[in-house]
């Protein structure tokens, strides 16, 4: 009988006090995994309430046991092992979801109480928390691509901002429902609540302020900047565009329509010639673009532009570019061998970037780390067809999500390559995903549903 | 009186077996020999107790008595015993026995009895296989020469030394003293000294006189025949004759008979002459014409073939008819002379052979002979040595270094109900059109798999072609006998008006070109029920259009048509011509040439190539047996690949010859579909065996490297029905990415 070896290891956390647990190196069987390690840190804590947690090993999240996590990183079993616990995130809980007329292929939120979701009918819909819809805004005609809410602006009475693309070969900005009408959107929630997305909505919830065209194909993708004064897309003639955007060029647009409004508006009737509600009051601007990065081949699919000077794009002829948005010019490459779809970067280390494509591995690309002339990617292996669709969580900076043709979603911790939850919920494929707040998160399929998960932890 | 033996007794001590078992036996086989005192030594022996052993030694007394050795008469039975075990104890010292205790010879003429009977045979063994006292065994006596014990008994102790080692001024006096002393000698083994008696020492006298040990033994005895001298005259068993012995045999008959036959029939030959030895014959000539063994020079004999035999004309005196008239003979000479060949053989008749005159070319022939063979040696040719049959195979590089190649199933496209027929991607590769038997046109977004439009078009679809104008993005359709093209509708407002306008110009000049002929061979009209569209109304069913590169030719099939089969239209002026006044074959499908104004006509077996500039036959590729399905042009233009009914996929390099480069049998059933990839080095066929054929196909730029072609993927995904199984397949433009069509309704997409 093999006598069993004992490890020792010292406990440090920075969760809160209550948390906390004596660092006191204790011996632990070797064979032990999380499950074990979290047994042993909830009998210390003696919580009435046991709480699972997640352990860390060198910035790597245990998910075996630890003698063989010892024997891969090659650390001697003598040595007092130094594991970090983090509270576990909960398996996800499914909240009823939304029916949509059509294929839902953008999602997003503005100010993490409202959703949006565009469809292949081309139209925006606005969802309360509770599933019910506000308002249905026709946007694009063929189909809404991406939807991306601006970061809130400094004066909290201005309405909040979001930019929408789609087949028409346009992106748009609107203006969302004013932040200061809590009490009249409740007073109107109970008269105005739609079933089933179907009935006419009132249309004053979304304004359309300004509108870009310059593509000559459906506009694929849309970023903007943190700050959100600039407005990156691409699209599939392989154009990559900056243009202004913000609450200025929504100003401008609305103090054009008070003065005289006659270009703009002529424009923006021809440009809303097609769409089913009628043309509202405010006149829509034009912006030009202010630069275009040349440098893909073909569709751009994906756009993310996690600090001010960085964008990253993918692209389906198999390139990640990093461009310097002030020089306009393409700072690094990333070659693969598959089209790409989707691309995210962390919110906070700006060098690190997440792309799924043509192909069933998340890849992470970190710039941060090179082996000699190749870029080093790490790619996670779980999903059974092409991933769509990534978003990071705003909360932090290891969580990901991804949406799948597999017709699940998939949470990810970036320091492990096992996904933490497979979020089962569609009966078709998942085409779009975005994180509500830190907390939950929001996806979008081809069974016409509007799914939400609330992450506990 | 211990020692001295009778006579008797050391006789028969001395011949017989000296184990202490045999020495009574031994008495009574003297007893049967000398006393012929058989009744009473019988009877002795038939008793099997104590009491006879008893008697039986009084026997032995009293044959000892018959030889006239005097013995003392016994008072008691216990007297008897006693002495009959003192004798035995001498006779067993006489037979250099070991001397038992005195209780093992007093049990001992128990054992002799039982025993004695079955030991008789074997009377005179030898003294070798007396058993030893002593329990050393073989080991060396020199072992135990300084210790004080010969060796150990059963119960492992030690047997004592009895008779030691006397000093020696001891023995010598001992000696001096003794008379017995020079007839003394010591046992070793079983440690004791033993006197010979006067006999004994005879004995050994004799034996070393080389006579026989003991005085009375008779060398020169007669011989008495004891068992062959008299004849018996009656039989061992009184049983009666058995009655077989009194009939023939009838198995004996039966052999009788085959042997009869046999001899009858030839089989059996009796009398069998001697072979006579013929004298070996030699073959002279052998080796005359046969490749002999290799001779000592080391070159092999590579022999000359062998001149024709001479006929009759070649005879001193052939017959007459042989004979050649002048002219003829003129003849000869002068068509040798015409064509260059030697002076022809002339029959000549002579009347002897001494008459015929001396060869007159010998010495010329000779002697050009022998230059031939100076200077034109024969060749010798090796053999090819093939180490393996995988060592003629090609080397082709391995199908992981080749990638990427479609490879596993990434989307399907539902929505088809019944065959779908055809499959066609857009320039930018987002778009696909597809066609199948429910008469629908749809269009799918490539990276959703969503249909975003579809057209009834209300009769099966055969053939689906994007325009490669991409300012127009029109499609076009195949259905019935009417070519449809409408606006895709996925491009941009302005695409979409220009597309409009141009089919409405196409339209407004067409109208009167159609109304000059009686009965036009095409008509273009609106399509009012699909918005935009514009239809080319046939005489015949179409089953095949192609786009030029340009986008604005593009030409229809038709194969019932006959002459009209092949029909050119022109978009930008809305008109139609025919190009062939007739057709050889049916027709199958048409490609324009990428680069250059060719046009490829595939007919049922062949392929033509016409050069529309010239507006003359260019080449003519020949196919196989089987009807040519379907066919794609290299993107460079110079290479042909064609998919035909005999399940044979054949590449052509129209530069190298009108025959196949390569044939690629690998399908299992008809092909239905090739494709060439536009960027990649990648060419697919589809089959009726329900799956897609993937190949590398490497054109290279310099003329002497043939194309290389490997067999990467066979992407299965499809099921048959009603046996069809892939009806299309095509190319995504810019990722190595295959989209095919099935007849069981669904649309694949393999992807890498």
């Amino acid at each position: 009988m093999e006598e069993e070896t004992q490890l020792t290891c010292s406990f440090v956390t920075k969760l809160p006090t209550e948390l906390r647990i004596p660092e006191a190196p204790l011996a632990i069987p070797a064979k032990t995994s999380r499950l074990g390690l979290s047994q042993v840190v909830n009998q210390l804590l003696a919580l009435d309430r046991p709480r699972p947690f997640d352990f860390l090993l060198d910035g790597e999240l245990v998910r075996q046991s630890l003698e063989s996590l010892v024997l891969a990183h090659g650390v001697s079993t003598e040595s007092v092992l130094n594991i970090e616990y983090i509270l576990a995130v909960a398996p996800p809980k499914q909240s009823p979801p939304c029916q949509e007329n059509d294929w839902v292929s953008a999602v997003a939120c503005l100010k993490s109480a409202l959703r949006l979701s565009g469809s292949y009918d081309g139209s925006i819909r606005v969802w309360d928390g509770d599933g019910a819809c506000l308002s249905i805004t026709p946007a694009h005609k063929g189909g809404v691509n991406v939807i991306r809410p601006l970061p809130t602006s400094s004066s909290a009475s201005a309405p909040p901002l979001l930019v929408s693309a789609g087949k028409d070969q346009k992106a748009r900005l609107w203006t969302g429902p004013p932040q200061d009408a809590p009490a009249s959107h409740g007073a109107h929630h109970s008269a105005t609540r739609l079933t089933n997305g179907s009935a006419s909505a009132q249309q004053d919830t979304l304004q359309a302020v300004a509108v870009y065209g310059g593509h000559t194909d459906a506009v694929q993708c849309a970023a903007v900047n943190p700050v959100g004064s600039r407005l990156a897309t691409g699209g599939w003639d392989s154009h990559l565009f900056l243009w202004p955007t913000g609450a200025e060029v929504a100003a401008s647009a609305l103090d054009g329509s008070a003065a005289a409004p006659v270009k703009p508006s002529s424009a923006a009737r021809k440009k809303r010639k097609g769409e089913a509600g009628s043309a509202p009051a405010a006149a829509i601007a034009e912006p030009a673009s202010q630069a275009e990065l040349q440098g893909h081949l073909q569709c751009v699919s994906g756009l993310a532009w996690p600090s001010d000077g960085t964008l990253y794009s993918c692209s389906w002829d198999h390139q990640v570019k990093r461009w310097d948005t002030e020089t306009t010019a393409c700072v690094d490459t990333l070659s693969g061998g598959r089209a790409l779809y989707c691309i995210a970067a962390a919110p906070e280390d700006q060098q690190v970037v997440a792309f799924g494509g043509a192909d069933r591995a998340l890849r992470l690309w970190d710039l941060r780390v090179r082996h000699g002339e190749k870029q080093a990617t790490q790619s996670f292996v779980s999903h059974q067809n092409w991933i769509v669709d990534i978003a990071w969580s705003p909360a932090s900076p290891h969580h990901l999500l991804t949406a799948s043709h597999d017709k699940t979603l998939k949470l990810w911790d970036k320091r492990t390559s096992i996904p933490l939850h497979t979020l089962q919920g569609h009966t078709d494929k998942v085409l779009c995903c975005c994180w509500l707040n830190g907390q939950s998160v929001l996806s979008g399929g081809a069974d016409n549903l509007l799914q939400s998960w609330v992450l506990g932890q | 009186m211990k020692k001295r033996a009778p006579d008797g007794a050391a006789k028969a001590a001395v011949e017989s077996i000296p184990s202490d078992s045999d020495a009574e036996l031994n008495a009574n086989e003297l007893d049967l020999s000398e006393s012929g005192s058989d009744e009473s030594s019988y009877s002795s022996e038939e008793g099997a107790s104590d009491v006879s052993s008893q008697s039986e030694v009084e026997d032995d007394r009293e044959t000892l008595d018959d030889t006239g050795t005097p013995t003392a008469a016994a008072a008691s039975d216990q007297d008897e015993l006693d002495r009959a075990v003192v004798d035995y104890l001498i006779a067993s010292q006489k037979a250099g026995l070991p001397a038992p205790s005195l209780e093992e010879a007093a049990v001992q003429p128990e054992t002799t009895d039982r025993e004695g009977l079955d030991a008789a045979p074997e009377g005179d063994t030898s003294d070798d296989e007396r058993p030893q006292r002593n329990t050393v065994g073989d080991v060396p006596l020199e072992w135990y020469r300084d210790e004080d014990h010969i060796g150990y008994d059963r119960e492992g102790q030690k047997l004592i030394r009895k008779a030691k080692q006397k000093d020696r001024l001891d023995a010598l006096i001992q000696r001096n003293d003794d008379e017995s002393a020079w007839r003394t000698i010591y046992d070793e083994y079983n440690d004791e000294e033993l006197t010979l008696s006067k006999e004994e020492l005879q004995m050994i006298q004799r034996i070393r006189e080389g006579h026989f040990p003991h005085v009375e033994v008779n060398p020169w005895e007669p011989e008495t025949d004891w068992y062959t001298k008299e004849r018996e005259i009656h039989p061992l068993s009184s049983a009666p004759e058995p009655k077989r012995r009194f009939i023939p045999s009838k198995w004996e008959e039966k052999k009788i008979v085959k042997l009869v036959r046999a001899l009858r029939k030839g089989w059996i030959k009796r009398d069998r002459t001697p072979k006579t030895e013929e004298p070996p014959a030699y073959l002279l000539w052998q080796d005359d014409g046969m490749v002999a063994d290799r001779p000592a020079s080391g070159l092999a004999y590579v022999p000359a073939p062998k001149p024709v035999l001479p006929g009759h004309d070649e005879s001193f005196n052939p017959p007459k008819e042989f004979l050649l008239s002048e002219e003829e003979t003129a003849a000869k000479q002068l068509q040798a002379e015409e064509n260059g060949d030697a002076a022809p053989w002339i029959p000549a008749a002579f009347d002897a052979l001494r008459n015929v005159p001396l060869y007159s070319e010998f010495i010329k022939e000779r002697f050009e002979r022998c230059l031939d063979l100076y200077l034109a040696p024969r060749a010798r040719r090796m053999r090819l040595h093939v180490a393996s049959p995988e060592a003629l195979l090609p080397q082709l590089p391995k199908p992981r270094d080749l990638q990427p190649f479609p490879t596993t199933l990434l989307l399907k496209f539902l929505g088809h109900v019944g065959k779908v027929r055809t499959v066609a991607p857009d320039q930018t590769g987002q778009w696909l059109a597809s066609g199948g038997d429910d008469g629908l046109l749809r269009v799918w977004e490539v990276r959703s798999g969503r249909c975003v439009r579809s057209w009834d078009l209300q009769a099966p679809i055969h053939c689906v072609a994007w325009c490669p104008n991409s300012a127009l993005r029109l499609l076009a359709a195949a259905s019935a006998s009417r070519l449809v093209i409408v606006p895709s509708g996925t491009g941009p407002e302005e695409v979409e008006r220009a597309a409009e306008e141009a089919l409405e110009s196409a339209c407004q000049q067409a109208t009167p070109a159609a109304d000059d002929e009686a009965r036009p061979m095409c008509r273009w009209q609106r399509l009012p029920e699909l918005q935009g569209g514009v239809e080319l109304v046939h005489l015949h069913p179409v089953r095949h259009l192609a786009w030029h590169g340009r986008g604005d030719y593009f030409a229809s099939v038709a194969p019932t048509g006959n002459t009209q089969a092949v029909l050119v239209h022109q978009l930008s002026k809305g008109a139609s011509q025919n190009p062939f006044r007739r057709n050889r074959g049916r027709v199958t499908s048409v490609l324009f040439h990428p680069a250059k104004p060719f046009l490829f006509v595939a007919t049922q077996n062949s392929i033509r190539i016409y050069d529309l500039a010239r507006q003359a036959l260019a080449n003519r590729l020949l196919g196989g047996s089987g009807v040519i399905a379907s066919m794609a042009v290299h993107p460079s233009g110079d290479h042909v690949i064609v998919g035909s009914a005999d399940k044979r996929l054949a590449w052509y390099d129209m530069d190298l010859s009108t025959k196949p480069y390569r044939a690629l049998h690998y399908h299992t059933a008809a092909l239905r579909s090739v494709a060439y990839h536009p960027t990649y080095p990648l060419f697919a066929s589809a089959s009726d065996d329900a799956t897609i054929h993937v190949f590398h196909g490497m054109v290279y730029q310099d003329l002497l490297t043939n194309p290389l072609i490997v067999p990467v993927k066979i992407l299965r995904g499809h099921q048959q029905c009603e046996h069809e199984g892939v009806l299309s397949c095509s190319f995504h433009p810019h990722q190595p990415w295959i989209f095919t069509a099935g007849a069981d309704g669904e649309i694949a997409l393999f992807g890498n």
